[in-house]
């Protein structure tokens, strides 16, 4: 061991061997949220739930204003697109406060810290996976049908999950430095969901969607729907940009954390 | 010659000590706009060397703020230093401070795999050790309670018994034996003396000259950040005592302001 701050490889490998640490931390993360709340594991449904439901409802009232039909696609979409925004908004909250709110671990004892905000993502993973499943029902039922563009899916998620664990490691850190940056993330999660094409597509603002789609989370929003709900390849130039957004983000990210790290105890 | 298992060449340990340390973006914000940063730089290790070997149990002393408790954190890998070259070989466990790696809502048989997790062992390993752990302990039926119902004894038990069960290389003790009675104090003691038999090293820090003389051979004594003295018990803790009856020195080594 030296003062020298680990290399990414190295710093890898660590979190690869204390993945039961992992495992556990994000355990105890789910179980934490809900071990003493009435509604136990229905909390983990209510929120993503409750998103829809927003979405829907302004879609219907838009709809029914401008005097046009209430298309079960449409709705489709929203649906699709809430959940990984509430994975989103959920795993960011519980990140940023993840080191801070774990003041023991930090000041006491050594392990890789990139566990706690990874754990947080994971935990807010675990929960939107059981909301998903009822998502998936109903496009099973909704016969949005199945097509080749469907394998797109899987990529499009994990660019997500990687995208948000880089804003994770990145924003825990941030908030262990400075504590209001809690309360911008609040707020920038508050009005994010109104520029991001979650209850809209990036299309309907004409020349401004190039703007929506900028914001890698958009662009990989809208893929999804792309693929899924309207059975079409996706923009191969916008998912590039928010792929190399998300990877090397993350790359970016982690080096950053494992800089700060060494100061993490004594300025927490 | 035995391994070397921490050596220390030459640690320094800075703290920037800020007076209103800016903690959120709207202070970092105004503070752009002031010439200079309100910190002074506090050196709470000013180059600091020693080599610890295979076997050795050794005691470091000192007074309130002198630097011990930054020693132990540097060989936990808590703090990284400041400068100087740090070298640890093998498995470090740490029993630093009550508590600590302990989930308060976890059971004591969740926190005994949380803890072992902690120090990058596997949840199959800490199950199998689990038996022997809960023998050492002796906390009964509370093991299946949340540990936020221990007594800090019960704390230090659980602590104690995870951390030598799982055979570390170096184990690390920080003051914290003496919240068990004596009983289990005695229990420690021969457990201590096994871990050296077995070639392994401890490093302890108290202020309980009688548990230090008892158990360490070797002793550092740290003042002020400076190691003042590295050798056998008796000598230094004579030289410590001497030192503690000085007259006209402050007891806690604040840095001057400048």
């Amino acid at each position: 061991m030296s003062d020298a701050t680990p290399t990414l490889a190295e710093s890898l490998k660590e979190v690869v061997h204390y993945r039961d640490l992992l495992y556990m931390l994000t355990w105890r993360d789910i179980k934490a949220r809900y071990k003493q709340s009435m509604m136990g594991f229905f909390w983990a449904l209510l929120m993503p739930l409750l998103i829809v439901g927003a979405g829907v409802l302004v879609r219907i009232v838009f709809l029914m204003s401008s005097g046009n039909h209430i298309n079960f696609l449409d709705l489709a979409s929203i649906a699709l697109k809430s959940l990984p925004w509430a994975f989103f908004v959920s795993a960011i909250k519980f990140a940023t406060n993840s080191l801070v709110g774990n003041v023991n671990l930090v000041t006491k004892i050594y392990f890789p810290r990139e566990v706690l905000p990874l754990a947080a993502v994971l935990a807010s993973l675990f929960d939107t996976a059981i909301a998903s499943s009822l998502i998936i029902i109903l496009l099973v039922f909704g016969k949005v049908g199945v097509t080749i563009h469907l394998l797109w899916a899987p990529v499009i998620l994990g660019l997500i999950i990687l995208f948000t664990a880089a804003l994770a490691l990145f924003l825990s850190c941030a908030n262990l430095f400075f504590r209001d940056v809690k309360y911008l993330v609040d707020i920038l999660l508050t009005f994010g969901i109104f520029f991001t094409p979650v209850f809209y597509e990036a299309r309907t603002m004409g020349k401004w969607a190039p703007l929506l789609l900028l914001n890698p989370l958009g662009s990989l929003l809208e893929a999804l729907n792309t693929t899924i709900i309207r059975h079409q390849g996706p923009s191969l130039p916008w998912l590039a940009y928010a792929a190399s957004c998300a990877i090397l983000g993350l790359f970016a990210a982690w080096r950053i954390f494992d800089r700060a790290e060494a100061s993490f105890a004594e300025s927490i | 010659m035995r391994a070397t298992r921490i050596c220390f060449q030459n640690v320094v340990q800075c703290f920037r000590v800020i007076r209103e340390r800016p903690d959120t973006l709207r202070e970092a914000f105004a503070h752009l706009f002031r010439s200079r940063m309100d910190y002074y730089n506090f050196e709470a290790l000013q180059g600091v060397s020693f080599a610890i070997h295979d076997g050795e149990v050794v005691g470091i002393i000192g007074r309130n703020g002198s630097g011990k408790s930054t020693i132990l954190k540097i060989i936990a890998g808590v703090y990284r230093p400041t400068s100087g070259i740090v070298q640890i070989s093998g498995k470090v466990a740490a029993l630093i401070e009550l508590g600590a790696g302990f989930h308060p809502d976890l059971t004591g048989r969740e926190n005994i795999v949380l803890n072992g997790l902690l120090l990058g062992l596997s949840r199959r390993k800490m199950q199998a050790l689990e038996k022997q752990i809960l023998h050492f302990a002796e906390v009964g039926e509370f093991i299946d309670s949340p540990i936020k119902q221990y007594s800090s004894g019960m704390f230090m038990r659980l602590g104690f018994a995870i951390a030598t069960e799982v055979d570390p290389d170096i184990l690390l003790i920080d003051e914290i034996l003496a919240v068990g009675d004596a009983a289990f104090q005695q229990k420690c003691s021969a457990r201590i003396d096994d871990f050296r038999q077995r070639g392994k090293t401890i490093v302890f820090v108290s202020h309980d000259m009688g548990a230090i003389r008892q158990l360490c051979r070797r002793v550092l004594l740290v003042h002020n950040g400076v190691l003042l003295g590295d050798g056998p018990a008796d000598q230094i803790v004579a030289r410590y005592e001497e030192l503690l009856h000085k007259p006209g020195d402050t007891v806690i080594s604040a840095p001057a302001i400048p």
